[in-house]
């Protein structure tokens, strides 16, 4: 009993130390690339940052600027600024943005909320609505009809967001007025954002998902079963269906990278504060204060989530190797689903 | 050959990116008017038989505009997905054949890369180099770059192990011309279907930038910047916003239509 | 009605006076805002949501300079005096008397004596010089106020109702400025706070409203304060502001704005396009428009960095090549004036240079022919194997470009446009990499030529050589004298059409949009606005 105790014991360490050691070296690497992208290539982070409070009356004196410059300790050598700025990151402090003077953990802390509620929002969108045609196109026995269908998600990949988005919101909110065009003081005010996002995630998870679904259905086990008389939506709920979506599941820490991309445009479009805008901004200050946060709050939860996910796999069966698993899901969304 | 005949959805991709691909190099056939100059008395006029595609603001011709913009938008594009194989491909090469520490090292780099958003990295790049074109097509293929090194890695890796590249070793041949004759050749495939879809994507993610307004300096009439300036036009000139937009959407349709079927004649 | 303090001020006010500094008038009316208002104003709805185009990000009014910001702190604090839009005049505020030294070094104030923060502090000599020391500490950090209070020495302490603030140069902006929110005043908490805390977190000030809350990118709230007492004679009413809250959301998008005002999700709205007027000139909506004052929109030479640019030929041929009527009628409000100076219409002193600016395309050319510069074959215009091309940097006004771009191509001009961010345009300005810049200066007062003209100003936006127009603008800076400044100030820009020094395009033009049931929004003589009396009708 004590001795298979103890071998789970390991063998559960040998599963998570390895995860655990991406996870660190995943949150290290985010940090130091940004850090040397922002800090190696020419630019005044400086004169950038003031003018967003200085508008036409910012200092352009360079005398004035060293002043100011040695006040926001951006003086010091790149080496100095890597280690501090490293070492009060690993305390959770993320410094303070030299465009606005608010901390930066407050800034992400507070834009997070919004953004996440898009997120989740469009991701639960663009699941169901996934699982839906693919429900139609499994049981239908029209050909033409499954293959309409499952041409829909190449059309959700290229549409640009910002133009959905605009043309949503021309439909919905200045046409119909039924929805909040924008801010986020509606309750309501997600759902036009959150649908414009979910057409491209949806589509990605649509890809994987389908194409799972639709292997099973060629599949012998599915023909012996049609032919003893179980019918397709059954077969659906029953089989196909969890075994479909385990793989699927596994695209979800890719899709929370996107999200967090896809947000940029999204919020811009919508006027909705969040993580998206909050590194337009920042990116447009060179406030790399900022820049370099919300790279090590996306690093960290991208790596929670892939955690998450490879640690339910772990528990639920053993022998799946969720890290090769999601390595194969990620190539399949870059070929986009090789044509069948 | 016969498959391509067999599906008009095909042929129209086709000819819709060898369309695209002509605007691009020879704008001059297409356009009607010159896309810069303006006639102030045709301020916002809506799509007619004069102007395909309406005027702007300035009186400029919309579809004149579209029609040079393709350059921008996809030249753009194009050196985009160059910049991402290259960088892939050398990553790549160079983590699958030699193997080892080298290899684990550089594939946790590319799983940072991957870790990050490929817009955010974009962003990280191009506030770094400054707006315009090369700087967002820079970006924007540093942000592909992870998902090409890693295809190319695994295919060095499957073709080094070959039995033909055993029987080339053994038989003395030294390791640059295997490199260069049996496994580039060998590995090049899934990275040229990988590249033709990241077309797509970098038209999007070009369109996108230039939309939030890093990209190529105006009046260049790039076409996610021709979406942008439009979007004050939304209530007064629709069309300003839609018709590149629709532009965008369906040349994007097409090359990912082609590139899942280079992708899926393996 | 014949008793509002508002009709009593525009009779005595000298009718066309170009009187920004008119200490005469300056004793005549102390205390006259205790007089009731003249009828009952009320609001039929307690919240109003005011959509604003950007994010704040300093909610200090006396540190920011972006406008969007400064119109929100002008409702949180009260300046020691007021100025009349229409007129120019300065007026007493929370001083009731003030007067200037002729050589504008000291300026003596006598305060209310009734007047409290919304932190029941009371505001007194001592507050004040607490404010001027602890701002001018600042230093560029608050770079606006830096501009008002140069050369600033100390402020004096008579007693609690008396005191003087001294300079050791002339200061011919320090009274007008003391009219903005900038040199508005703060309680003596918020003078010991940390720049950044009253970023953040705001200031508490003697105002009819107080900060409610401020989410960055997102919104700012600000609440009345109950027992306001001592609004400036200019207003409409005395007492509480009308309306208990006004929410102002962050919407960026110029079209989330006007989609938002039209489905009233919103009851006013910062910045409509100007393509949009058209669209809100009916009954449901109300427009409000000022021009901004100081130097308009326009290209500003820097001749050190190409030689294109020093060619005087080439600035006289680009200033005669632009037709600013057409500039204005493509990209400029509706009914808005045409750039003809270096000085905007609505600033006191403006002299039309519009004759020397008329749009004469030939004359242009053959300006350019015979300096020597030759069309080439690509319809760009050559010398000595010089292209005739320069590069302008900007941060906005993109379409007023673009349309400058189109008229200079016709005459063989090659413009090439830079839109950067605004750290990119200030980064250009600070390493002086530029050929030329485009942008505006919005000042009240006409010394804004000063700051983009002059060799010696700290901002450093023209680089030009013009002995004459740089011993104008200094000589200006230090008269009392109205009348005598405002000769200089006319000297001034007629030198810089002479020189082309500056070649002006656009006046630009705050244009704001409501619902017809908001009443009571008016614009102060900075173009900034005044929410105390607004209110929505039933």
């Amino acid at each position: 009993m004590k001795q298979t105790g103890d071998s789970r014991a390991r063998r559960a360490l040998r599963f998570i130390a390895p995860r655990l050691f991406q996870f660190v070296f995943v949150v290290w690497a985010a940090y130091t690339v940004t850090f040397l992208l922002l800090h190696l290539l020419p630019g005044d982070p400086l004169i950038a940052a003031l003018s967003v409070k200085g508008g036409d009356a910012t200092p352009t004196d360079p005398a004035e600027l060293s002043e100011l410059r040695a006040r926001y300790g951006l003086d010091g050598s790149v080496w100095d600024q890597y280690v501090t700025n490293g070492l009060a990151a690993l305390r959770g402090d993320l410094g303070v943005s030299i465009a606005t003077g608010q901390n930066v953990g407050d800034m992400i802390a507070r834009a997070l909320p919004n953004t996440a509620i898009v997120a989740v929002l469009a991701l639960l969108i663009g699941v169901v609505v996934s699982l839906l045609i693919t429900y139609w196109a499994f049981v239908t026995r029209a050909g033409w009809l499954r293959n309409t269908l499952l041409q829909i998600p190449p059309l959700g990949v290229a549409i640009p967001a910002f133009f959905s988005g605009l043309v949503l919101v021309s439909i919905f909110a200045y046409g119909l007025g039924i929805l909040p065009s924008s801010g986020t003081r509606n309750p309501l005010s997600p759902i036009l954002p959150a649908i414009t996002l979910a057409m491209p995630v949806g589509a990605i998870f649509f890809q994987v998902f389908s194409a799972a679904v639709l292997e099973a259905r060629a599949s012998s086990y599915v023909f012996t079963a049609i032919a003893k008389g179980v019918s397709l939506p059954t077969l659906f709920f029953r089989h196909v269906l969890r075994n479909a979506l385990l793989p699927s599941i596994t695209i979800l820490g890719l899709l929370i990278g996107y999200l967090a991309g896809g947000t940029a445009v999204v919020e811009s479009v919508f006027s909705r504060d969040g993580i998206g805008r909050l590194t337009v901004d920042a990116v447009l200050a060179r406030d790399s204060n900022v820049v370099q946060g919300v790279v090590i709050v996306v690093a960290v939860v991208y790596s929670v989530v892939n955690l998450l996910v490879d640690f339910s796999y772990g528990l639920t069966d053993p022998r799946t190797r969720p890290a090769a698993l999601r390595r194969r899901v990620q190539d399949a969304r870059n070929q986009a689903v090789v044509e069948r | 050959m016969k498959t391509l005949l067999t599906r008009p959805g095909m042929i129209v991709s086709a000819l819709i990116v060898i369309a695209a691909l002509a605007l691009t190099f020879a704008p001059q056939l297409f356009a009607t008017h010159d896309p810069y100059e303006g006639i102030p008395a045709d301020q916002l006029q809506p799509p007619s038989a004069a102007h395909w595609f309406g005027t702007d603001a300035l009186g400029r011709d919309l579809y004149s505009r579209v029609v040079y913009g393709a350059f921008l938008s996809l030249a753009t594009a194009g050196l985009a997905v160059v910049v991402g194989v290259a960088i892939g491909a050398v990553v790549g090469l160079v983590s699958g054949f030699i193997g080892g520490r080298v290899d684990f090292v550089l594939m946790r780099i590319v799983d940072v890369v991957i870790a990050v958003p490929s817009i955010l990295l974009s962003l990280i790049v191009v506030a770094g180099l400054g707006f315009g074109a090369v700087p967002v097509a820079i970006g924007v293929g540093i942000g592909a770059a992870g998902s090409f090194a890693r295809v190319t890695r695994s295919q060095v890796v499957r073709v080094r192990t070959a039995e033909y590249v055993e029987a080339a070793r053994s038989m003395g041949v030294r390791w640059p011309a295997i490199l260069v004759r049996h496994v580039f050749p060998n590995s090049a495939r899934p990275v040229i279907a990988l590249a033709a879809l990241e077309v797509g994507t970098a038209i999007l993610a070009v369109s996108a930038l230039s939309f939030l307004g890093f990209g190529a300096a105006p009046p260049a009439p790039e076409w996610g910047a021709l979406v942008s300036y439009g979007r004050d036009f939304l209530a007064t000139a629709w069309w300003l916003s839609v018709l590149p937009g629709a532009v965008i959407l369906v040349v994007v349709l097409a090359v990912n239509r082609l590139a899942r079927a280079i992708g899926g004649e393996r | 009605m014949t008793n509002s303090p508002r009709r009593f001020r525009r009779a005595l006010a000298p009718l066309g006076a170009v009187a920004v500094i008119s200490l005469l008038a300056a004793c005549s009316s102390g205390g006259d805002t205790t007089e009731p208002a003249a009828e009952d104003l009320t609001s039929a709805r307690d919240t109003l949501i005011f959509a604003i185009k950007e994010d704040p990000t300093c909610i200090d009014p006396q540190q920011t300079t972006l406008t969007t910001s400064l119109n929100i702190g002008r409702q949180v604090v009260d300046s020691l005096v007021d100025q009349d839009p229409e007129t120019g005049e300065i007026v007493p505020w929370l001083a009731t008397e003030f007067e200037a030294n002729d050589d504008l070094t000291s300026f003596d104030f006598t305060l209310r004596d009734d007047v409290t923060f919304s932190d029941d502090t009371a505001l007194t000599s001592d507050v004040v010089k607490a404010n001027f020391d602890a701002l001018f500490a600042l230093g560029r950090t608050a770079s606006l106020a830096s501009q008002y209070l140069a050369g600033y020495t100390d402020t004096t302490v008579t007693d609690d109702t008396h005191f003087t603030v001294n300079f050791s140069a002339p200061n011919v902006v320090f009274l007008q400025g003391a009219s903005t929110m900038t040199l508005g005043l703060v309680a003596e908490a918020s003078t010991a706070a940390t720049a950044e805390e009253r970023c953040t977190t705001g200031v508490i000030g003697s105002g009819p409203f107080v900060f409610d809350s401020y989410t960055p990118n997102d919104s700012v709230v600000i609440t009345a304060r109950s027992g306001y007492d001592w609004p400036s004679g200019l207003r409409e009413h005395t007492g509480d502001a009308l309306v208990s809250t006004i929410e102002f959301p962050i919407i960026t998008e110029n079209g989330n704005r006007t989609g938002g005002l039209e489905s009233g999700e919103y009851d006013i709205i910062q910045d409509v396009p100007y393509i949009d007027a058209a669209r809100f000139d009916s009954d449901d909506y109300e427009l409000f428009s000022k021009a901004n004052t100081g130097v308009p929109n326009g290209l500003i030479p820097n001749i050190n960095h190409s030689a294109v640019v020093a060619d005087s030929a080439v600035r006289h041929a680009i200033l005669l090549g632009t037709d600013r009527d057409e500039i204005n009628d493509l990209t400029g409000a509706p009914g808005a004036a045409a750039a003809s100076s270096s000085l905007t219409s609505s600033t006191t002193g403006f002299v039309s240079q519009g004759d020397a600016l008329a749009y004469d395309p030939d004359a242009a050319e053959e300006l350019l022919d015979d300096a020597g510069w030759e069309v080439g074959s690509d319809g760009i215009r050559e010398k000595d194997g010089q292209k005739l091309s320069f590069v302008v940097t900007a941060f906005y006004a993109q379409d007023v470009l673009e349309v400058a771009q189109m008229q200079l191509k016709k005459i063989g001009i090659d413009m090439q446009i830079n839109i950067t961010d605004a750290g990119g345009f200030f980064g250009a300005i600070a390493s002086g990499d530029y050929d030329f810049l485009a942008a505006g200066l919005t000042r009240t007062d006409p010394d804004a030529l000063r700051t983009v003209f002059s060799q010696a100003a700290a901002s450093k936006w023209a680089i030009i050589d013009d002995a004459d127009l740089e011993s104008v603008l200094t000589e200006q800076a230090t008269l009392n004298d109205v009348d005598a400044r405002m000769d200089l100030i006319a000297q001034a820009q007629e030198l810089i059409t002479e020189n082309a020094d500056f070649i002006p395009l656009l006046e630009t033009v705050q244009l704001h949009g409501a619902s017809s049931t908001i009443e009571g929004f008016e614009f102060d003589s900075a173009s900034r606005i005044q929410l105390y009396d607004v209110r929505a009708t039933s």
